[in-house]
């Protein structure tokens, strides 16, 4: 009798341990990159449903799977953002990515109760895209390369492309500069202004039907007309880049000083 | 009137340029790049390899129209035998031939075209600083995609 309470009482907690998660067993998988052994374990463990879409969220996030993080993290959302380490680390690394990921991931976060990394990061975001707080009180960066990126971004942000287009059709070349690019605008204006050059001695030396009097005019015609469009793309482009680089150099300030833990 | 275009054009390049001339400035990120893309070790050898024509998920009017193929034989000659001898070194990752072609096959002739003549029109040496650190790659050329201009 006494055996048999044994072997129940052993039995109830082999199971116990079964179910139970190995904290410091992931996070020696995660630490030594051990993703195909780490990927087996959280399929095998039995674990309530979100904490299991918690850990497989974390495993995603390191290994940089957007998409499936982000069905395991709609799955655990709360225990997901309770993490301080988890939710920094998902916020920095969304933050350098493409414009797509990161309004996916911040526009889904709470306006509270998120810790104090995130939050910022968060501010940032909002300052960015949504120009929120800008009047107010000048954003303060933590780097001069930061101000001066921001600064390179909003002197660009409200340039219309297509004054950008309607420039370069009065000058050509004048809409790059009009962008920001300055070696642009000399090229362009330099090749196009060589280019008419020799169609207008070509078109008074010989008679405008004479083929290679064509051949220029449609060579410069071609040019000209590509400047214009350039020059509108060159704007959109030019914004885009600026953007971009604002938040590449912020993740990697955040990420100097915030560390890379994704566990405890 | 020519011989003051050309003395207006020479001021202007002047103007343009003399700016960058800041031995005291502070690298920026982009210039490190450059330096370690001048300065390697071992010689940047370029390794993309140019296909003739790609028909594939192409149309049938595209594949038996023979001006298809005339342009990608005379880009192919002009690629092959031409820049080889010219030696020259285009500033873009894509080279501005080779771009124009995969404007062509994605986004149609007239504006893949346009976008070749507009590369053509900004490819010059130093062109990478118009654009950010990001834009530029390791071997200090600009990277450029066809699908960006979808």
């Amino acid at each position: 009798m006494i055996r048999v309470v044994l072997l129940v009482i052993f039995a109830a907690q082999f199971s116990v341990l079964f179910g139970q998660i190995e904290a410091n067993f992931i996070k020696h998988l995660s630490e030594n990159q051990l993703r195909s052994e780490h990927l087996t374990y959280l399929n095998q463990v039995k674990a309530p449903e979100d904490s299991v879409c918690y850990l497989k969220a974390k495993f995603y996030l390191q290994y940089e799977e957007d998409s499936l993080f982000f069905i395991n993290f709609e799955q655990a959302k709360s225990l997901f953002l309770s993490d301080p380490f988890a939710s920094t680390q998902a916020s920095l690394q969304f933050f350098g990515k493409g414009s797509a990921s990161r309004e996916r991931w911040f526009e889904t976060l709470p306006k509270e109760e998120l810790n104090e990394q995130t939050q910022l990061l968060l501010n940032r975001y909002n300052l960015i895209e949504y120009k929120e707080n800008r009047g107010e009180v000048k954003p303060e960066w933590p780097t001069v390369l930061l101000d001066e990126d921001y600064k390179a971004y909003t002197r660009v942000e409200g340039k219309s492309p297509f004054l950008g287009g309607f420039l370069s059709a009065l000058i050509p070349g004048l809409g790059k500069l009009y962008a920001g690019k300055r070696k642009a605008f000399v090229a362009t204006f330099f090749i196009n202004g060589v280019h008419f050059v020799q169609t207008y001695e070509s078109a008074t030396r010989l008679d405008l039907k004479h083929p290679l009097n064509i051949l220029n005019i449609s060579v410069l015609a071609g040019f000209y007309v590509a400047n214009i469009y350039g020059s509108y793309h060159d704007v959109k482009e030019v914004k885009r880049e600026r953007k971009q680089q604002l938040y590449l150099d912020a993740t990697t300030h955040y990420r100097m000083e915030f560390g890379d833990r994704l566990y405890q | 009137m020519m011989k003051e275009l050309c003395r207006f054009l020479l001021c202007l390049c002047f103007v343009a340029f003399s700016h960058e001339l800041e031995a005291q400035a502070p690298l920026s990120p982009l210039n490190v790049k450059i330096i370690g893309a001048t300065f390697a070790t071992v010689p940047q050898l370029s390794t993309y390899k140019r296909k003739v024509v790609v028909l594939k998920n192409q149309s049938l009017l595209v594949k038996v129209n023979p001006l298809t193929y005339l342009g990608a034989g005379l880009l192919f000659f002009y690629q092959n035998v031409v820049s080889e001898q010219l030696g020259g070194e285009c500033s873009y990752e894509i080279s501005c031939s080779e771009f124009t072609k995969q404007c062509i096959q994605r986004h149609g002739f007239i504006k893949g075209l346009l976008l070749g003549a507009n590369q053509l029109n900004t490819c010059v040496p130093g062109g990478y600083l118009d654009h950010c650190s990001h834009s530029v790659s390791e071997k200090g050329k600009i990277i450029n995609s066809v699908e960006a201009y979808d």
